[in-house]
């Protein structure tokens, strides 16, 4: 029979493996054109400058913003609300566009290989019903881990040109007011943008139309994530265990020798020679095994008691000596736990000896602060054994 | 008295260029001066309510450039020269005298004068004026009060 390569178990980790198509939560993405949508939203809805068309009437014109530079046909037909009909622009207007993209040195400490986690509260599997609360049905909440975005720093150009300087005052008096704090819709991204100056220039050509003109440039502290790396989602979903359970196991199957000795005994058959002898990890260290795993209780008969101290006996009982190899990591209060009427007692409250084949437990009644007496169920657990 | 620039001859040339613009040509505009007594200046030397007298129409004849598109980071815009040769008679009989920053309405659009050009005269005598030239330049709506701006 071939000898056909089986992957390793632990390759395909069946826990990792979450259906995604039917999610009702998108993967975070963070793009330039969120960032500018952000920033352009936030003018055009909250920022909203205005100018007053005659002032002191109150009939007040929304300055609109356009995207810097635009194709010819959209500028002359898309955008033809900010033009008459001979193609003229109508003022004021608001050009923006982004300049630059720089990376942002202060956040270097955060990169792409860390995450970060986020618990969903509900989901379709993990209802909110009377059923699991009344059960202390422990529900399994959806975590997404998100990969660390990049943070980078942008800059926005902005034009503004007006008719009249008084208009301009008053776009500059609201970007003003609104900068140095955090741009961008309501329950949606928000960056931190910050203005440093304003240039104004008034200008008035020969035969040419008379043009106030403001620039500032709009400092942005973005992040960006895509979707995906290097054929990776960026954004991982997984559910938290619904219950642990705590045991002691030992899988012996697996384990496989790392020593030249098990290595060569290995490669004997493959050479054709007579198998010898394999030596087993399980047979050699089958002390320790043994030691770890063991794990009995016995109930003491109670003996006698008196106001300073009452003793208890396990007969028969004996308790294992510890193996060499862990003498060093191994203390009395593992080697054995004591329970009165079912609660646990400090290894201080009590001393163990040996009477001919039992086991004698004495409870130091200063100890315990209470005294015992014959109606006391005493429970002795650990590395015990029986004769 | 000059030889051949008589009175006479300069009548003639008044009666030959008002028959031409108005009988012939026939292109009129409209003329809206500014009444700077109305008309409030703010301590930019501009004003956003500038206030007009009611249009004026007259005949010109007309000169006018190609409308140019400048391309900028707003997009294009359309920029246009045109030169508008009143006759002075013309004007004087509706007492009107074109000055700077005056808007004349022609070709469903506005123009502003940036120069008036007040020297051609019949013979070179002062008296024996035939025109008056206002070079304007295509100005936006938004700067001038004459429509309702909807946004």
């Amino acid at each position: 029979m071939p000898n056909i390569p089986q992957p390793h178990p632990n390759d395909y980790n069946t826990a990792k493996q979450v259906r995604r198509d039917a999610d009702y939560i998108k993967n975070f993405i963070i793009k330039l054109h969120d960032v500018d949508f952000a920033i352009i939203e936030y003018m055009n809805d909250v920022i909203t400058p205005q100018v007053e068309q005659i002032p002191g009437q109150g009939n007040k014109i929304k300055v609109p913003i356009i995207y810097g530079s635009a194709e010819r046909w959209a500028s002359a037909r898309k955008f033809g609300f900010v033009r008459d009909q001979k193609g003229q622009i109508q003022l004021p207007l608001i050009m923006i566009r982004r300049n630059s993209v720089a990376k942002n040195d202060s956040m270097t400490t955060l990169n792409r290989f860390l995450q970060r986690s986020y618990a969903q509260s509900y989901s379709p599997k993990n209802k909110y019903d009377n059923f699991a609360i009344m059960n202390g049905v422990k529900p399994t909440t959806e975590v997404y881990n998100v990969v660390n975005p990049d943070h980078v720093n942008l800059t926005y150009e902005c034009m503004v040109w007006t008719s009249f300087t008084e208009h301009l005052n008053d776009i500059i008096e609201i970007f003003t007011f609104a900068e140095d704090s955090y741009w961008g819709q309501k329950n949606k991204f928000k960056f931190r943008a910050s203005i440093d100056s304003f240039d104004i220039s008034n200008e008035l050509t020969d035969g040419g139309e008379r043009i106030v003109r403001g620039s500032f440039n709009i400092n942005v502290n973005a992040f960006l994530l895509p979707e995906e790396f290097a054929n990776k989602v960026n954004t991982i979903k997984s559910y938290t265990p619904k219950r642990i359970l705590m045991m002691t196991e030992i899988d012996t199957s697996l384990v496989r020798p790392n020593s030249n000795m098990y290595r060569q005994n290995e490669r004997i058959p493959a050479l054709g020679r007579p198998s010898t002898p394999r030596v087993s990890m399980v047979t050699e260290y089958q002390a320790l095994f043994d030691y770890i795993t063991l794990s009995n209780s016995y109930d003491a008969t109670f003996v006698s008691t008196n106001s300073s101290q009452s003793v208890w006996r396990l007969s028969n009982i004996f308790r294992v000596a510890v193996p060499s190899d862990l003498a060093s990591i191994v203390s009395d209060s593992d080697r054995t736990q004591s329970f009165i009427n079912g609660v646990f007692t400090p290894i201080e409250n009590y001393t163990l000896s040996n009477d001919d084949n039992d086991l004698l437990i004495t409870f130091d009644h200063s100890a315990t602060i209470y005294e015992l007496d014959s109606t006391d169920d005493v429970v002795l657990r650990g590395k015990l054994q029986r004769r | 008295m000059g030889r051949f620039a008589t009175q006479r001859g300069f009548d003639f040339i008044n009666c030959i260029n008002k028959e031409l613009i108005n009988n012939v040509v026939e292109t009129s505009v409209i003329l809206y001066r500014i009444t700077p007594e109305n008309t409030v200046i703010n301590l930019y030397g501009e004003s956003i309510a500038k206030d007009y007298m009611v249009g004026t129409q007259v005949n010109v004849l007309i000169a006018s450039d190609d409308q140019q598109t400048e391309s900028s980071e707003f997009g294009t815009d359309a920029v246009r020269n045109v030169i508008f040769n009143f006759h002075r008679q013309t004007l004087k009989d509706v007492s009107l005298y074109p000055e700077y920053g005056d808007v004349i309405a022609f070709d469903d659009a506005y123009f502003e004068i940036h120069n008036i050009i007040d020297n051609s005269r019949f013979g070179g005598k002062v008296d024996f004026d035939v025109s008056i030239i206002c070079e304007t330049h295509m100005t936006r709506r938004s700067s001038l009060n004459i429509e309702q701006r909807i946004m």
